[in-house]
């Protein structure tokens, strides 16, 4: 089982100085997870090794190889799966810098954007991690529609021109340089504009899709983790009920769980009954819908399967 | 004293009054405000023991409504002390800032609420929005500073931050970050059980006329706020003591409809859905615990 990370290890990651108003809006941070610290996904963390770390760790030995590393990669899938802590995870296990940049805070801002690459060029190694890349630089004809005929995770704002080039830009001018990997991270690739999905650009492409029934037991053990369970609860049952949560959904379940516990909690201390569990499934309802899912499985088998390969 | 308890005239210091009791209506909000603001400051002991994480800063959005009175009763449920700015206040004096959040520190357990925080953090792209921005919008020297106290408080500070806006479309994504202020809670328009419980109490020492039904006052005040129907009882009591004079006895159904005619209501059918279209397609996760 993986052993929980206490509030007081996420609390105590020093923040790295960067200067005055860009420190808001950029994080530059201590990765605070390794991959052990992440339940389940085992063969996605496998591609993040490959893609992610193997370039950054091991450039020396693949020039020597005659291999030509990964420029980058646009890591997508649906929220909540974990793709930014599985980039953070890379960054860790690669020993290098991180910076992240939050593309739905600068859809305005192209100095923003600037400023943060003019910092990594500054901080070789570095992996930077774009956060929403389509947000910032979507198709021109980008439909957000599923096919139930909802729009849900349609951003609220997208990138002004200005922007779109800016990253464009950026990107296409670390790209040939080893010590800078960019990691994207989009919420679906058949929105994004295609001129980064090349070679040049950012070349690889991770799914990470919804956990499977392996990864959800894993991923309600690491969240109950450290807390008494009541003997009539099964996390096998209820890894097998949660078709469609994702991560986070998962997350939110356990701590509602939590929740219900301590609001009954007396002397003898915190016991989650399956009941509390019950309760927070009628309140936590996973995002993702059996359409959205359908549709994710969809675009990731029409996707070219070439890019998704090291 | 020392010197950061002076508030100034940026923010008030003071005893909460009201409780969740007072409030009418409202229930599912009242929750969530239980669950994250109330819980977590009054038992972090038993938090801790379950390895539980309470939520640090919590946003109210929705239409107008009282926000300020729901911060107060969470307030006097934790046994608290509150914080209370709003934003217009802050933004001229960058330090008071600082200050409020030093106080805030100084007082712990305590609940910092600040009112239309939109000004205080604007999205930096405000033309796009669908009404035209408040008139006064904070410098970014202002905003960096607040997202500096947000981030400088730590659990051990036992401080909750507690933000309200009914303009969303204008509020810079970057308050909203994990680790800030990274719960929300949608305080939907006043629903018509609301606002029959609402009137129900604002009614209850106003002499009524035989001809008022409060069902019907309610179904009629779809589009008014839960303020507006605090005024409401006394327009309707000045109308009927207008016509009646020294006669007043009761106050009837065309006073009220009177008093209607005064009070515009503040919510329009096209506002509503707006607010409704966009917590519609949020992702939801932000909602959860």
């Amino acid at each position: 089982m993986t052993k929980r990370m206490s509030y007081e290890d996420i609390e105590g990651s020093s923040k790295k100085s960067i200067e005055e108003y860009f420190e808001v809006y950029l994080d530059v941070l201590e990765p605070r997870f390794s991959f052990a610290d992440i339940a389940g996904y085992d063969e996605v963390k496998e591609r993040f090794r490959d893609i992610v770390v193997t370039p950054l760790k091991y450039g020396e030995a693949l020039k020597k190889a005659g291999i030509q590393p990964p420029t980058g990669v646009i890591v997508w899938g649906p929220l909540g799966t974990g793709r930014g802590h599985l980039i953070e995870a890379s960054a860790k296990e690669a020993g290098v810098n991180y910076l992240i940049i939050r593309g739905r805070e600068c859809t305005a801002q192209e100095e923003v954007i600037h400023r943060a690459f003019e910092w990594a060029r500054e901080h070789k190694p570095v992996l930077v991690h774009l956060m929403d890349l389509d947000w910032l630089a979507p198709r021109r004809d980008a439909n957000y529609e599923w096919s139930d005929g909802s729009t849900y995770g349609k951003p609220d704002k997208l990138g002004t021109p200005e922007v779109h080039r800016a990253v464009h830009e950026e990107i296409a001018s670390v790209a040939h340089e080893e010590e800078i990997f960019v990691a994207a991270s989009c919420y679906r690739i058949d929105v994004l504009d295609q001129a980064f999905t090349r070679t040049s650009m950012l070349g690889r492409k991770i799914y990470v899709p919804r956990p499977s029934y392996e990864d959800r037991l894993a991923i309600l053990k690491y969240y109950f983790y450290g807390v008494a369970l009541a003997e009539d609860v099964s996390l096998e049952k209820l890894a097998e009920e949660t078709e469609y949560y994702v991560g986070w959904d998962l997350e939110s379940l356990a701590r509602k769980a939590k929740l219900m516990a301590i609001q009954r909690a007396s002397g003898d201390g915190v016991i989650v009954t399956m009941e509390d569990i019950r309760y927070a499934m009628k309140s936590v309802k996973p995002w993702l819908t059996p359409a959205m899912a359908r549709d994710y499985d969809r675009i990731r088998a029409e996707d070219c399967v070439h890019k998704y390969n090291f | 004293m020392c010197e950061v308890l002076e508030p100034g005239q940026y923010f008030k210091v003071k005893e909460p009054e009201v409780g969740f009791e007072e409030i009418a209506g409202f229930w599912e909000v009242k929750e969530r405000l239980e669950e994250m603001v109330v819980l977590p400051l009054k038992h972090p002991e038993t938090f801790k023991q379950a390895g539980l994480r309470p939520p640090r800063g919590i946003l109210m959005w929705g239409p107008p409504n009282s926000f300020a009175t729901f911060a107060e009763a969470s307030a006097k449920e934790a046994g608290v002390t509150l914080l209370s700015a709003q934003a217009k206040n802050l933004v001229e004096e960058e330090h008071s800032i600082e200050h409020l959040f030093d106080a805030a520190r100084e007082l712990a357990p305590s609940l910092v609420f600040i009112s239309e925080v939109e000004i205080l953090a604007p999205r930096r792209e405000a033309e796009s929005a669908l009404l035209p921005p408040p008139p006064l919008l904070a410098s970014r020297e202002a905003t960096r500073l607040l997202f500096k106290c947000v981030d400088e408080l730590a659990d051990r500070d036992n401080v909750k931050i507690l933000v309200s806006s009914s303009r969303v479309d204008i509020l810079d994504p970057a308050l909203l970050r994990n680790g800030r202020v990274d719960r929300k809670i949608y305080v939907p328009p006043a629903a018509f059980e609301d606002r029959l419980e609402i009137l129900k109490r604002v009614l209850s020492d106003v002499p009524l006329g035989e001809d008022v039904s409060l069902e019907k006052l309610a179904e009629a005040t779809a589009y008014h706020t839960p303020s507006q129907l605090f005024s409401l009882p006394r327009q309707a009591t000045l109308m009927a003591i207008k016509e009646e004079k020294n006669n007043f006895s009761s106050v009837k159904l065309r006073h009220f409809l009177q008093a209607l005619e005064r009070i515009a209501p503040e919510l329009t059918p096209e506002m509503l859905r707006r607010y409704d279209d966009i917590y519609k397609e949020e992702c939801k996760h932000r909602y959860m615990y």
